[in-house]
């Protein structure tokens, strides 16, 4: 709802001669550096990434935060991440579904905690991949490529408030995010995915359905609103983070499901 | 409770104060047309002792037996007086000429000469169509709303926008009625036009200040704009081709001078010129607005009156067959006037107000549409009892509200996702008193007990601090659900000091059951309005105004200077990322606070004369306060434009040619920007610290105007009217973000302002007959 919001008032505006200009003498106050914790969990390894936040506009090099100590605790087990390069902290395992897990992070003067649940995962039921109608009312040059239409559908688990990420990657490139809960289509057969999007010959899709808990749900919808700039629409505020400690970032577990999705060759 | 007890004790003293007298009372109309003259002076000669006509043209006089003269006047009309001897009760009906040949060439204000320092309203604005028809606008559209927004108080809800903020207050915490009808959504076109057509209008009054105790519902302000009636004598018309609008408007006699008929509509056509470019998606893309203004009155007799008025307006967008937005207001209201005494009014009015807006989209991989709306029916009965020094107002309305929170339907899941319909009761009283006290103490003071009801079917939640459902009641049909009562003083003063000048200041608490959901500054489809329940309370205000009001050179120049301190509780606004729409647990998600603002005001106008105008000045700060925002700090509202400037400029030239001017300079809008930046998921996300911490840029803007009247005759009259909007192209930022400065170097970011409009001229081409 809010993506189509966002696109009727675009081209609205569009229709109202906007225009675009560089504010050479603007500048932004930087506010003083705090720690970030990106924190993932998937079924077979968890990693942590530790830095500081920057200035906004004009940023020195991300400085990241070595020597910490970092501990993953599911179950009756402790893993101890490595740090695998500066900042960067890892571990491979076998990491349970339906689990709890807890991190710690324990630097010089301070401890940040978070809890993230790992769902069961959600499969997709078909993702199918078509070319779209609007291909002949827009055709685009063979750089850009053909408008396709594709739409993916699952089943969601009946009973059991489910929360979703979706992630479609074109290559290395993250082309569409999105998070939703099952709130409209609870234990029902749903069209989760619904995209239209340029695509040349051989490119290749991957589209992964995270299955997340609320928390991460959370974030990554309240992540959203966080980058709109100053505009028409309400003020926008810090992605709400299930991190404990005065620390900016979040940890979360997720299982996965993926579709991999190649474009044919162009016809001779 | 002792306020309430005071404002009893003084009516009572009010009504104790009547004497054995004979009342004289009538109404005072246009010679030409049968209209009548709202405001006209009545006096008594060699006495201090007169009033002014009511909004009906009414007046009425109490006086001991004895001769007198009476003397009516209304400015831009030549005066009449007549000798009577008042030995009984009589009724005096008059008709003013016009004292000038061409009524355009003098400014026909409804209101007396001396109403600045005479009334006991503190903010209070009136506009007549003379003045909105002269400010130059946006695609010159006349629009109320945007003439509104050039007095001090008033701030606009943006860039060619007709949303308005008042003294702090949000914009959907003004009432806005047309005839007595509210309008829930006063914009067309995602607030670029407002919904009042000019040419079926007669005059615009806003209450930012003290207001009457017959006015209730929203807490920041009273916007009443009250339809022309028809001419009764002649069939006459109006219109015009403007560059995206045009006009029409007939009127004429069903009886003579005894019934009338008004019926007006516009239609805007960019998508009649998208019809002529090649792009097929072009040609089949719907953009317009139109709307209808119609007003039917009849004098059945010298005491009985009359009139069914209304509106139908609807903005329609489709592109192609893939998006639409089609959303409008529809208002009817039939009141009947009975004077039952020379001394007693009473009016009955049956009114209906809806507005209803739809969003679709229909495309080969999905479709949805969601529809949102408010239905009122509303009766209200008001009585009005005139003695010497005393006007008593009185009655009570009843309004059944159903809302209609959301329902989508879409292909992509089995059934329709609807929320429950809401149903309220608002069942208001009120007593109100305006006071002459020795011709120089005025004195207005009433009270409004307003009462609000929810009514079932409806399911009530408990949510836990997870925002996770607990509990819940169901309540039957018709069932009470909640109940708010609530006791709304209203208090105003006016103390003469001189001929010229007086001082004045007011009490007002007011009160609001229903809220607007909005996820933008500026009118969407999307918005939808819901009433207070067992979670949600009512938001209440009081505010306290002092002001000093000075007229020159005999009304020539009126001024003021007012302060205000308004403190406004039970504010809602949403947690961060809260989902608006078709949410059924929305209210386990809202965040109540508070607001304040205060401020000076400055406002001086040139009534009179080949020049006029005004200046207006508002130093102003309007802050709110949320747990979970901010820290729990007080913070800046967006719209908190600490000054704000406004000149208006009118000035005839010729016979031929007149010309206006508007400047406008506000500070920058409070927005929230990050103060530094960190990498989640390979994704840059932003770091704020404050709340509407930093400022857009200062905001100005000079908008030109000139009329040239092409022919002239008696029967028929036309001009060619143009404007040009932001004259001298001032490039004013409507939205900043942020981009990498170069490919190479994407964390180095610069600042990009979205600018709306450049200078755009415009011209139209007006008729009447």
């Amino acid at each position: 709802m809010k993506r189509l919001l966002h696109i009727l008032i675009c081209v609205i505006s569009l229709l109202a001669t906007a225009c675009t200009e560089v504010m050479e003498d603007f500048d932004l106050n930087t506010a003083e550096a705090k720690t970030v914790v990106d924190a993932v969990l998937t079924r077979d390894r968890a990693y942590v990434i530790l830095s500081k936040t920057t200035s906004y506009l004009n940023p020195n090099k991300v400085p990241y935060i070595s020597g910490a100590t970092i501990t993953i605790a599911y179950n009756e087990t402790i893993l101890t991440l490595n740090e695998d390069s500066a900042g960067y902290y890892s571990i491979q395992s076998d990491f349970p579904v339906e689990t709890m897990y807890e991190l710690r992070v324990s630097l010089d003067n301070e401890v940040i905690t978070a809890q993230s649940f790992m769902p069961k995962p959600v499969l997709w039921d078909s993702v199918s991949v078509k070319r779209s109608v609007l291909a002949d009312l827009y055709p685009l040059p063979d750089s850009v490529g053909v408008l396709y239409e594709i739409l993916g559908y699952i089943t969601d688990t009946k009973g059991v408030v489910n929360y979703y990420k979706l992630d479609v990657m074109k290559f290395d490139t993250l082309q569409v995010r999105d998070v939703g809960d099952d709130s409209f289509f609870e234990g029902q057969n749903f069209q989760l995915l619904t995209m239209i999007a340029a695509y040349k010959p051989e490119d290749t899709l991957w589209v992964y359905l995270n299955s997340i808990d609320k928390a991460a749900f959370e974030f990554y919808n309240t992540l959203a609103l966080s980058n709109s700039s100053s505009g028409m629409f309400s003020a926008p505020d810090n992605p709400k983070s299930n991190l404990v400690g005065d620390a900016l970032g979040r940890f979360y577990a997720y299982s996965v499901d993926s579709v991999q999705i190649t474009f044919p060759k162009k016809e001779k | 409770m002792k306020k309430i007890y005071s404002v009893i004790v003084l009516l009572y003293i009010s009504l104790s104060l009547v004497a054995q007298e004979f009342t004289i009372n009538g109404t005072v109309r246009d010679s030409q047309s049968g209209a009548e003259l709202v405001g006209a002076s009545v006096s008594v000669v060699g006495t201090a002792i007169g009033t002014f006509t009511n909004g009906k043209g009414q007046y009425s006089l109490s006086l001991p037996k004895g001769s007198y003269t009476i003397e009516y006047s209304y400015l831009g009309y030549k005066d009449n007086s007549f000798s009577i001897q008042l030995y009984d009760n009589m009724r005096k009906n008059v008709r003013l000429v016009s004292s000038a040949i061409n009524i355009d060439n003098v400014v026909v204000t409804s209101k007396a000469q001396d109403y600045n320092i005479s009334s006991t309203q503190v903010g209070a604005q009136t506009l007549s169509m003379q003045e909105i028809k002269m400010v130059p606008v946006l695609f010159g559209e006349n629009d109320v709303l945007k003439t509104l927004q050039l007095m001090p108080g008033v701030k606009s809800a943006g860039e060619g926008g007709s949303g308005y903020y008042v003294r702090g207050g949000g914009a959907d915490q003004n009432l806005i009625l047309l005839d007595d009808a509210p309008v829930y959504n006063a914009s067309h076109m995602m607030g670029m036009f407002s919904v009042f057509n000019g040419d079926a209008i007669k005059d615009a009054n806003l209450y930012k200040g003290s207001m009457s105790a017959e006015y209730g519902g929203r807490l920041s302000s009273v916007l009443d704009v009250t339809m022309q009636e028809g001419n009764r004598e002649a069939f006459h018309g109006q219109g015009g081709i403007g560059t995206i609008s045009s006009r029409v408007e007939l009127e004429g006699p069903i009886q003579k001078d005894k019934s009338s008929y008004l019926i007006a509509g516009r239609r805007t056509y960019a998508d009649i010129f998208l019809k002529l470019r090649r792009d097929s998606s072009l040609r089949q893309t719907k953009l317009h607005f139109y709307d209808v203004n119609y007003k039917v009155s009849d004098v059945i007799n010298e005491k009985n009156k009359i009139e069914l008025s209304g509106y139908m307006g609807r903005d329609v967008f489709k592109f192609r067959d893939m998006f639409g937005m089609d959303g409008g207001n529809i208002t009817a209201t039939l009141a009947f006037t009975h004077l039952s005494s020379e001394k007693t009014k009473l009016v009955s009015s049956l009114v209906f107000s809806r507005f209803n807006s739809k969003l679709s989209m229909d495309m080969a991989m999905a479709d949805m549409s969601l529809v949102t709306g408010i239905t009122d029916v509303n009766w209200k009965g008001d009585c009005e009892y005139r003695m010497t020094d005393n006007t008593l107002h009185f009655g009570g309305n009843v309004t059944y509200h159903t809302f209609f929170p959301g329902e989508l339907k879409t292909s992509m899941v089995e059934k329709p996702i609807k929320l429950e319909n809401k149903k309220a009761l608002e069942v208001n009283l009120y007593i109100d008193n305006s006071q002459n006290i020795r011709d120089v103490l005025k004195l207005q003071y009433g009270v409004r007990f307003s009462n609000f009801i929810g009514l079932g079917p409806s399911t009530v939640y408990d949510y836990n601090d997870e925002h996770e459902k607990i509990d819940s009641v169901s309540y039957k049909r018709g069932e009470c659900v909640s109940y708010y009562p609530n006791v709304e003083p209203r208090l105003s003063a006016n103390f003469r000091l001189n001929e010229t000048s007086s001082v004045k200041a007011s009490y007002t608490r007011t009160c609001q059951f229903v809220h607007l959901i909005q996820s933008s500054t500026v009118a969407m489809p999307t918005d939808y309005w819901m009433p207070s329940s067992n979670t949600v309370k009512p938001q209440t205000c009081s505010q306290v105004s002092v002001g000093y009001f000075r007229n020159f050179n005999e009304n020539m120049y009126e001024s003021s200077v007012e302060v205000y301190y308004k403190k406004m509780n039970n504010q809602i606004d949403y947690e961060n990322g809260t989902n608006l729409y078709l949410n059924v647990d929305l209210e386990a998600y809202l965040l109540y606070g508070h607001s304040r603002s205060y401020g000076l005001e400055l406002f001086v106008k040139k009534e009179l004369g080949d020049l006029t105008g005004w200046i207006s000045y508002s130093l102003s700060k309007s802050e709110k306060q949320f747990q979970g925002i901010n820290s729990g700090a007080w913070y800046p509202v967006r719209y908190d434009r600490t000054h704000d400037v406004s000149i208006v400029l009118m000035y005839d030239l010729n016979e031929k040619w007149k010309v206006s001017a508007t400047w406008v300079y506000s500070t920058g809008d409070a927005v929230t920007y990050p103060s530094g930046k960190y990498t989640i998921d390979g994704e840059t996300v932003s770091y704020y610290t404050v709340r509407n911490g930093y400022r857009m840029p200062a905001y100005h803007r000079m908008d030109l105007g000139a009329t040239y009247i092409t022919s002239k005759t008696e029967r028929f009259e036309s001009q060619l009217a143009f404007s040009i909007y932001n004259v001298y192209n001032r490039k004013n930022a409507y939205m900043i973000y942020f981009e990498p400065v170069d490919e190479e170097h994407p964390e180095v970011l610069q600042a990009v302002k979205i600018t709306l409009f450049p200078i755009i001229p415009s011209v139209s081409w007006n008729f009447k007959f």
